[in-house]
């Protein structure tokens, strides 16, 4: 699809374009207006039907306007358009674009099989790689479900050899084989990455539990460390009380990594706004970015008319035992024909008018 | 890429390792193609080795059942709206 931009020239429908189409005041007071242009600028590379699921991610414990861009990939015959794109445009480092170009041919089942058992794939740019003329991404990919366990192995070992160049350990491939046999039924990783951009060479794991508090079973199960942790208990009880769910997500090498993530997903609003309430009284979240976020959440306003839904997404409880919690929140745009799936949340009605 | 030099030896826990010790040096890649496959194992391999390896990956099977019929990632807007309709 082409549209006509402000200064009349015709210009290919892009992420960039729907970031500006669904831009709203309230989400510059999240990201600042710096920030947004940027990513904006750099999303132009991006056709607009590469994604079903895009969105920002933001530091709550600051005053600093700023966000990492995330998008997701769940057609195989799309990515490879898009990496032809970039290969015919010249545009990326020879390390970055052999990567995509071996992943995408890997994923479309052109050179081996395998590749069908990805159900999507995630790219997350943090805001210092936006920055830079040749950004380095963290990736993820998400297997199907229905896939055994030791042909999950083998599709992560060659998923990261594809797109990173990168052996993995067989002890990081032992910890997550480990991992689904300690899984209940019905648990499931959703996410399987590699924060390359930070030089992390660990696997990054994100898993969805059944029942509400799986996690704290399941780390005894994986012997974690800071099980015993108080300020870890009472953030994980609350995130357990507010939420609607938690998932966890855990790096990995020859054991489970000492730092993780809590997930948290609402389905009322009225928690989101409870659970940013909590994390202001707790220190993690500063008074300006709760009541931006409060206002932000506020503009949402469904539209069906419109091929893609802003919504917000979950919270995320960062825990470094070293040096303690803290918080980022996620938010973005989902195609219309999967909101349903995704949009947790139910839009606000008139709640907090009066209140900020 | 070659195919994968990863056996069952290096990735079965301690438990499967002591119960299932006569297949450790078998590649993932073969064990897949004979327990997925049925693909003939290599010559050394005997029945009960075979076996074994069919246990094994039956251990790993998937604890959901086939999602086929659920809104999904990769299926076409249609179907996803289909199964929306129907499921609400």
């Amino acid at each position: 699809m082409n549209i006509v931009n402000r200064n009349f020239q015709v210009e290919t429908a892009s992420l960039s374009s729907l970031l500006k189409d669904f831009y709203v005041p309230e989400l510059e007071g999240l990201t600042g207006i710096e920030c947004f242009t940027k990513i904006a600028k750099f999303t132009h590379r991006f056709p607009e039907n590469l994604s079903p699921f895009f969105g920002y991610e933001i530091q709550l414990g600051t005053n600093i306007y700023q966000a990492d861009f995330l998008f997701c990939v769940s057609n195989a015959s799309e990515f490879r358009n898009y990496v032809d794109s970039e290969l015919s445009e010249n545009g990326l480092d020879t390390e970055t674009i052999e990567g995509l170009n071996k992943f995408s041919s890997f994923w479309l089942n052109k050179t081996e099989n395998r590749g069908n058992q990805i159900n999507n794939i995630w790219f997350e740019f943090d805001y210092n790689e936006i920055e830079k003329s040749r950004p380095k991404a963290c990736f993820f990919f998400g297997p199907k479900l229905n896939v055994n366990k030791l042909e999950i192995l083998l599709l992560t070992e060659k998923v990261f050899k594809k797109i990173f160049n990168k052996k993995l350990n067989t002890s990081t491939l032992k910890t997550l084989l480990e991992i689904y046999l300690f899984l209940e039924k019905d648990s499931f990783v959703s996410q399987i990455g590699m924060m390359n951009s930070r030089n992390d060479e660990n696997l990054r794991l994100f898993i969805q539990g059944k029942s509400k508090n799986w996690i704290l079973p399941f780390l005894q199960k994986m012997s974690y460390p800071s099980i015993s942790n108080p300020e870890f208990l009472a953030h994980y009880e609350n995130c357990v009380r507010i939420s609607s769910t938690v998932d966890l997500d855990i790096d990995i090498s020859s054991g489970i990594g000492k730092n993780l993530g809590l997930e948290c997903y609402f389905t009322s609003t009225e928690n989101v706004l409870l659970f940013l309430d909590y994390l202001v009284e707790k220190g993690l979240s500063t008074i300006q970015k709760s009541d931006r976020l409060k206002k932000y959440l506020l503009s949402l306003k469904p539209d069906k008319t419109k091929s893609y839904q802003p919504f917000f997404s979950h919270f995320k409880l960062v825990f470094k035992p070293e040096s303690g919690f803290f918080a980022k929140a996620y938010f973005g745009y989902v195609i219309q024909n999967l909101s349903q799936k995704i949009i947790q949340t139910k839009p606000i009605k008139n709640y907090y008018n009066e209140k900020i | 890429m070659k195919n994968s030099t990863l056996t069952l030896g290096d990735v079965l826990p301690a438990d499967l390792k002591s119960k299932y010790a006569d297949v450790l040096d078998v590649t993932m890649e073969e064990a897949i193609q004979i327990a997925k496959l049925s693909m003939p194992p290599s010559s050394n391999l005997s029945a009960i080795q075979v076996n074994e390896i069919e246990k094994i990956y039956k251990t790993y099977l998937a604890k959901h059942d086939d999602n086929s019929d659920s809104a999904y990632w990769n299926k076409s807007a249609a179907d996803n709206t289909a199964y929306w309709s129907k499921n609400k």
